[in-house]
C-alpha cells in the first residue's frame, strides 16, 4: 500500500491508468501496445519493424539489428531473377529497405547498432553485438545477405542443411566478453513460457513441461548439444546451448534459414528455440489462422508471460481457445480436444501452393519457354514435385501441415473451399489442352499464356465456340428477369410489304410505321405526383384541346405543276416597260410635257445660284451603289452648276464607297462642263478646287465631331495615304477651321435616314449655312418633312427633279427624253398596280358572293 | 481604257437585265461579281482611310499624345475581336458597351433637337399664317397636317381601360381617331413605296439609256 502503484499514460488521452490494465479506463485504448514506460526490452519491439514492414513502407528507419532471425525464414526467398513486379507488395516492400541498407554504409556497425539495438530484445542485440565484431559485415539482417548473395541462396541453404543434419555438433554462442547482452533468466523465462504455451496449441501440454521450463537453469552461454533445440526444451532441465554457426561460412547465413535447417532436421516433434521469439503479430497470426476468431483481442507477449505460470505456461488467450477453434475440431464436432500433432505454421505463400501442386502433379506440364516469363513465385506452382523437393528446401514434410493449412489442400475435397474447385488453379496455370477453351483470346491474354495458346493451333474464339454448348445459361434475379426484353414474341409486320401510307414519305415501302411498334414494348415509366393546374392553366389546356379536337385531317397536298397561273403576266409586263422606257428613247419626245421642278428643287436651285464661291462648298456623297444611277442623274446637276461657278469643292463620305463616287461623279460632271478637258486638265481642276477628305467613319457619332471639330474628324483625306499631302493643307480648304466656314452642305443621299442624321447632327449647327439635299425617291418623302420645317433649306428628289433641275441648267448630262421615259415606265408601274389591285378587289368580291 | 469599262459595264449590265426572262447563271455570276468587288473596295477604304490612318499611324509617327489617344481605340478594337469567341466575349462587352452608349446619347441628342422639337415647332408653325390670298388653302392644308399628326400619334396610343369581365379595348373615340391615323399612316407607307418603285424605275431608265448610249456609239 505504501508503494505507489505503478501506473501507464495513456497513449491516446493522456490519462493515467493502472499498469496492469489492458485497455485504458476512458478510452478504452489498447496500452501495452504503446507502452514505453515499460523497462522490458522484448515489448520494444520485436513486431514494431514488421508493422512498418506492413505500412506504407520505406518511411520509418529500418535498423539493421530488428530483423530477427526466426522472422526471416517464415519468408520465402525468391530467386534473383525474379521479377519485382511479380512479387508481392510486402516482399518489394521488403527488397525496397533491403536496398536502402545496402545502400547504407556497413563498415560502421557500432554506431548503427547503437542506435538500431534500442528497441531490441536483450538477446538480440547479444547476437548482434556477437556478430559484429565477429565478421565486419552485419550478417544479422538476412536482407543484406540476401542482396549480397542472392543469387546463390539455394546454394546457401542446402549448405547449411548439410551443416545442420551433423548429429552433434556443437553450437557455442558468445560469451559475455564479446559483448554480447546477457539475457536475464527471467526474460528467458517468460520467453521459453510463451513459445511453450505457443506449442500447447498444438499438443496437450504436459505436467512435466510446466514444472521443467520455469527451472530451467539458462543462462548466457549455456551450452546445447545438438541436436539440441529439442532437447533444450525438453523436460529435465538438460543444459541449453543456443544454436550458432559453428563455422565461419555458417555466419553468412541469415537466422531464417537456421531455421529451416532445423525444420529440415530429423526431429520435427520438437520446436526450435528461436520460435519462442515469434513476434506478436505472428503469434497472434498463429493463434488465429486455425480457425478462430480475430475479434478477440489477443493478448501481448507481457501478458502471456504472467499467465503463463497459471495455466500452465497456456497463454490467456489460449484460454479463449472454444471460441478459436482449429478447423479440424470445428469439423469434426470436437470442440474440447486438442490436436495431436505439432504442425509447425509455415507462413510460406509458395509453399501453399507447391503443396497444392503436389496434390496434382501430372499437370504440371509448363513448356521451358513460357516457364522463363512466369514469374518466379508462379513458376513453383508449375514445379514437378521431383523438382521441388530436389531444390526447394521444404521447411516441413508433407505430413507436417498444420490443421489450418491441410484445409488448404486439393487432396481433401470437402476441405477446399467452394471457389476453389472452380478456380482450378493449377489448369488456370499450366498449359491448357488443345480441345479446351481459353478465357481470353488474342491481345487480352499475357505473353506467356499466349505462347502457350500457339502451339495448340487452335485460335481463342474456336475454342469458345466448342465449349458454348457446355455453358449453361445462368439464372437471372427475379428483378432483373422483369426488366429483360420479351424477345420470344417476334414483331407481327415485315417490313418488306408495308407501303407509307401518308405523309412526306407516302408511297415508299419498307417504311416502318411506328404504331407497328407500340404493342411490342411495354410503356415507360409513369411518373408519380400530381400536376397542379391552376383554373386558368386547365381552361388553357381545354381550349388548346377543343382547337385541335376540330382540326381535321390534313388535305391533300396538291403537287407543284412545273407553271403557275400568272407565269404569263411577268413577261407581259416586262416587255411593256421595256416598250414604255426604249419607245419614248427611240421616238424621241416631242410634243411630250418637260419635267416640273418640285418646290424643294426650286429652292435648291436658288441656293446653288447664289451661293458664296469664296467659301468652300461641303458635298457629303451618302449613297450605296444601288442607288448611284439615280443620284448621279440627281446630283450631276446639282454638281455642274457647283462647277459652273468655280465653287471649291470639299468631299466628304460617311458610307466607305461614297468617297470613290465623289471622284467619279467629280469628273463625270467636270468633262460635261468642259467638253474639250482632258485628264490633266481634270486633274489641276481637282488639285486645286476640290479635296476629298474621304471616308468618315462612325456615322452619327462622326458627323457629330466633324461638327465640332472638322479637322480633327476629317484629318486623313482620300489620297493622303497615297500622296502623302495633308488635305487640310489643300487650296480648297483654305479657311476652313470650322463649320460655319463652309458657303453651302450639299449631301447626296439615298436614305432618310442618313439624311435626318444629317439634319440631326450637323443641322443645328450650321447657323446662316444653307443645307440643300439631292435624295433618292424612296427617300424623299421622309425628307419632305424637314424641308417644310425648314430645316432643309433645298431638296431635290430623285431622278425627276434631277432632271427637271437639269433643264434649268445650260449642261445636259442626260437627254430630255430621259424624264420622259421614266413617267411612262412609273405611269406603267401604276397601271399595273391599279390592275392588281382592281383584280384582287373583284377575286374578294366573287369569293364573298360565294360564301353569301 | 474607258472604253473596256464601259463594254464590262454594259455586259455586266446585260447579265443583270437578264434576271427578266428568270434566274440564270449569268445573273447570278454578276450579282457574285459585284458582291465580291464591293466587299473588297469596303475591305480596301476601311484599311486605307480607318485603320491605317486613325489606328496605326498615329501609334508609329505621331507624338506621345497622340499614341496615347490612339492606344484607347486599338485596345477597343482589339477587345471587340474577341468576340468573334465564344469563350472570351465577354471581353469585347466594353467595347460594344461603349459603342451602343455614346450612339444612343449621340442619337437620342440628335432625335430630341433635330426631330422632334423640330417638327414639333413646324406642325405648330403650319397654323400661324396671315390672312390673304390662300388663306382657306393654307388653312386646309394646316388642318390636314395638324389632323394627320394627331391621328397619326392617336394610332399608337394603346393605353386601355380593363374591364372587369371584358378585355381592355380602346374607346370609341380612339378607336375613331385611330382609323383616321392609320389612313395617315397608310398613304405615307404609301409614297415611301412609290419613291422606292420610283428610284428602281430610274435605276432601270439609267442603265437603258446607258445601254442605248453605248450601242449607239458602238454603231
Amino acid at each position: 500500500m505504501d508503494d505507489p502503484k505503478p501506473v501507464m499514460r495513456c497513449p491516446m488521452c493522456g490519462k493515467e491508468n493502472d499498469a496492469a490494465s489492458k485497455r485504458c479506463t476512458f478510452c478504452r485504448a489498447v496500452l501495452h501496445e504503446f507502452d514505453i514506460s515499460d523497462d522490458t526490452e522484448e515489448p520494444a519491439s520485436s513486431d514494431d519493424w514488421l508493422t512498418s514492414l506492413r505500412d506504407a513502407g520505406g518511411t520509418a528507419p529500418q535498423q539493421e539489428g530488428e530483423v530477427p532471425a526466426q522472422d526471416s525464414g517464415q519468408f520465402e526467398p525468391l530467386p534473383p531473377e525474379n521479377n519485382d513486379e511479380d512479387a508481392p507488395d510486402w516482399l518489394q516492400r521488403i527488397r525496397q529497405r533491403v536496398a536502402e541498407d545496402s545502400a547504407q554504409p556497413i563498415s560502421e556497425p557500432g554506431t548503427k547498432q547503437e542506435a538500431g539495438d534500442e528497441g531490441l530484445p536483450d538477446w538480440l542485440q547479444g547476437m548482434m553485438q556477437q556478430e559484429g565484431a565477429e565478421s565486419s559485415a552485419p550478417s544479422a539482417t538476412w536482407f543484406t545477405d540476401k542482396e549480397q548473395d542472392e543469387s546463390d541462396w539455394l546454394a546457401q541453404l542446402r549448405q547449411s542443411e548439410e551443416i545442420v543434419s551433423a548429429p552433434g555438433e556443437e553450437i557455442l554462442i558468445p560469451d559475455e566478453n564479446e559483448a554480447v547482452a546477457p539475457i536475464q533468466p527471467d526474460e528467458l523465462e517468460s520467453r521459453l513460457s510463451s513459445l511453450n504455451s505457443w506449442q500447447g496449441m498444438a499438443e496437450p501440454v504436459e505436467p512435466e513441461a510446466e514444472a521443467a521450463a520455469p527451472t530451467a537453469p539458462l543462462s548466457p552461454g549455456m551450452v546445447v548439444e545438438q541436436p539440441g533445440e529439442a532437447e533444450a526444451f525438453a523436460p529435465g532441465g538438460e543444459q541449453v546451448e543456443f544454436p550458432l554457426p559453428p563455422a565461419k561460412d555458417e555466419e553468412e547465413i541469415p537466422d531464417w534459414l537456421k531455421k529451416l535447417q532445423m525444420s529440415a532436421s530429423p526431429v520435427p516433434d520438437e520446436i526450435p528455440e528461436e520460435e519462442g521469439r515469434l513476434p506478436d503479430w505472428l503469434q497472434e497470426f498463429e493463434a488465429v489462422t486455425p480457425g478462430g476468431s480475430q475479434d478477440e483481442a489477443l493478448p501481448s507477449q507481457l501478458e502471456m508471460d504472467e499467465t503463463a505460470e497459471a495455466v500452465g505456461r497456456v497463454p490467456a488467450f489460449y484460454e479463449d481457445l472454444p471460441q478459436i477453434e482449429p478447423m479440424e475440431e470445428a469439423a469434426a464436432g470436437l470442440p474440447g480436444e486438442q490436436p495431436q500433432e505439432v504442425e509447425e505454421p509455415a507462413l510460406g505463400k509458395g509453399w501453399v501452393f507447391e503443396k497444392l501442386d503436389e496434390g496434382e502433379p501430372e499437370q504440371a506440364t509448363t513448356p521451358p519457354a513460357a516457364e522463363a516469363e512466369i514469374p518466379g513465385w508462379l513458376s513453383s506452382l508449375n514445379m514437378e514435385p521431383s523438382n521441388t523437393s530436389a531444390n526447394t528446401p521444404m521447411p516441413f514434410n508433407e505430413d507436417e501441415f498444420p490443421a489450418w493449412l491441410e484445409g488448404l489442400t486439393p487432396d481433401d475435397e470437402e476441405e477446399v473451399p467452394a471457389f476453389l474447385p472452380d478456380f482450378e488453379l493449377d489448369k488456370a496455370l499450366t498449359k491448357p489442352p488443345a480441345d479446351e477453351a481459353l478465357p481470353f483470346e488474342g491481345s487480352e491474354q499475357p505473353e506467356w499464356l499466349e505462347e502457350l495458346s500457339q502451339p495448340a493451333g487452335v485460335t481463342g474464339s474456336e475454342e469458345l465456340l466448342s465449349t458454348q454448348e457446355d455453358i449453361l445459361p445462368a439464372e437471372l434475379p427475379t428483378w432483373l428477369e422483369a426488366m429483360k426484353p420479351d424477345v420470344t414474341q417476334k414483331p407481327s409486320f415485315t417490313s418488306q410489304n408495308v407501303f407509307q401510307q401518308e405523309g412526306p414519305l407516302a408511297g415508299l415501302p419498307e417504311i416502318l410505321p411506328s404504331q407497328l411498334f407500340k404493342n411490342d414494348y411495354a410503356e415507360g415509366f409513369s411518373r408519380g405526383g400530381m400536376l397542379k393546374v391552376t383554373p386558368e392553366q386547365q381552361s388553357s389546356a381545354d381550349l388548346v384541346a377543343t382547337l385541335l379536337g376540330k382540326m381535321g385531317d390534313a388535305a391533300a397536298v396538291q403537287p407543284a405543276g412545273r407553271k403557275k397561273a400568272y407565269d404569263w403576266l411577268r413577261p407581259v409586263f416586262t416587255l411593256l416597260l421595256l416598250a414604255a422606257i426604249i419607245l419614248p428613247m427611240v421616238f424621241g419626245s416631242a410634243g411630250l410635257p418637260q419635267a416640273v421642278l418640285s418646290p424643294s428643287g426650286e429652292a435648291a436651285y436658288a441656293l446653288m445660284q447664289s451661293v458664296d464661291t469664296t467659301r468652300p462648298v461641303l458635298v457629303a456623297f451618302d449613297y450605296e451603289p444601288a442607288y448611284s444611277g439615280e443620284l448621279s442623274a440627281a446630283g450631276q446637276a446639282v454638281l455642274q452648276q457647283l462647277i459652273q461657278k468655280n465653287a471649291r469643292l470639299a468631299f466628304l463620305s460617311t458610307t466607305p464607297v461614297g468617297a470613290v463616287f465623289a471622284d467619279d461623279m467629280l469628273k463625270t460632271s467636270f468633262l460635261a462642263v468642259n467638253p474639250g478637258a482632258d485628264d490633266t486638265t481634270f486633274a489641276v481642276y481637282r488639285t486645286a478646287l476640290t479635296a476629298n477628305l474621304g471616308y468618315l467613319p462612325g456615322s452619327s457619332a462622326s458627323l457629330q465631331e466633324f461638327t465640332n471639330s472638322p479637322q480633327q474628324a476629317a484629318r486623313y483625306g482620300l489620297n493622303a495615304a497615297l500622296d502623302g499631302v495633308p488635305t487640310w493643307n489643300m487650296p480648297a480648304l483654305t479657311g476652313v477651321d470650322s463649320l460655319d466656314d463652309f458657303g453651302l452642305v450639299l449631301v447626296l443621299t439615298d436614305s432618310a435616314t442618313l439624311g435626318r442624321t444629317w439634319v440631326e447632327q450637323v443641322g443645328p449647327a450650321l447657323g446662316s449655312v444653307p443645307l440643300v439635299m439631292v435624295s433618292s425617291a424612296a427617300a424623299a418623302p421622309m425628307l419632305l418633312p424637314y424641308y417644310e420645317s425648314k430645316q432643309i433649306d433645298g431638296l431635290v428628289a430623285g431622278m425627276a427633279d434631277g432632271l427637271a433641275y437639269q433643264h434649268l441648267s445650260p449642261v445636259q448630262s442626260f437627254p430630255a427624253v430621259t424624264s420622259v421615259s421614266l413617267k411612262a415606265a412609273a405611269g406603267l408601274a401604276a397601271l399595273a398596280l391599279l390592275a392588281g389591285l382592281a383584280v384582287y378587289a373583284w377575286q374578294s368580291l366573287r369569293a364573298n358572293r360565294s360564301k353569301e | 481604257m474607258e472604253f473596256l469599262w464601259t463594254i464590262a459595264a454594259f455586259i455586266l449590265t446585260l447579265m443583270v437585265l437578264s434576271y427578266l426572262i428568270g434566274d440564270n447563271l449569268l445573273f447570278r455570276l454578276a450579282a457574285y461579281i459585284f458582291i465580291g468587288v464591293a466587299a473588297g473596295l469596303v475591305a480596301v477604304l476601311v484599311i486605307y482611310q480607318a485603320i491605317l490612318p486613325r489606328m496605326v499611324w498615329p501609334l508609329i509617327y505621331g507624338t506621345n499624345q497622340e499614341r496615347l489617344l490612339a492606344l484607347v481605340p486599338t485596345v477597343l478594337g482589339v477587345l471587340l475581336l474577341f468576340k468573334l469567341s465564344r469563350r472570351l466575349g465577354r471581353l469585347g462587352n466594353a467595347p460594344m458597351a461603349y459603342i451602343a452608349g455614346a450612339g444612343a446619347a449621340i442619337i437620342i441628342g440628335g432625335a430630341v433637337y433635330g426631330t422632334i422639337i423640330g417638327q414639333g415647332s413646324a406642325a405648330v408653325n403650319t397654323l400661324q399664317f396671315a390672312p390673304g390670298s390662300g388663306y382657306l388653302g393654307r388653312l386646309g392644308e394646316s388642318t390636314i397636317i395638324l389632323l394627320g399628326t394627331l391621328t397619326s400619334l392617336a394610332y399608337f396610343h394603346f393605353s386601355t381601360r380593363v374591364g372587369v369581365t371584358q378585355p381592355g379595348r380602346r374607346s370609341g373615340v380612339m378607336q375613331a381617331v385611330s382609323g383616321v391615323g392609320q389612313v395617315f399612316i397608310s398613304i405615307t407607307l404609301g409614297a415611301v413605296y412609290a419613291g422606292v418603285l420610283l428610284a428602281a424605275l430610274s435605276a432601270l431608265v439609267e442603265r437603258i439609256l446607258f445601254i442605248i448610249q453605248t450601242v449607239g456609239g458602238l454603231g
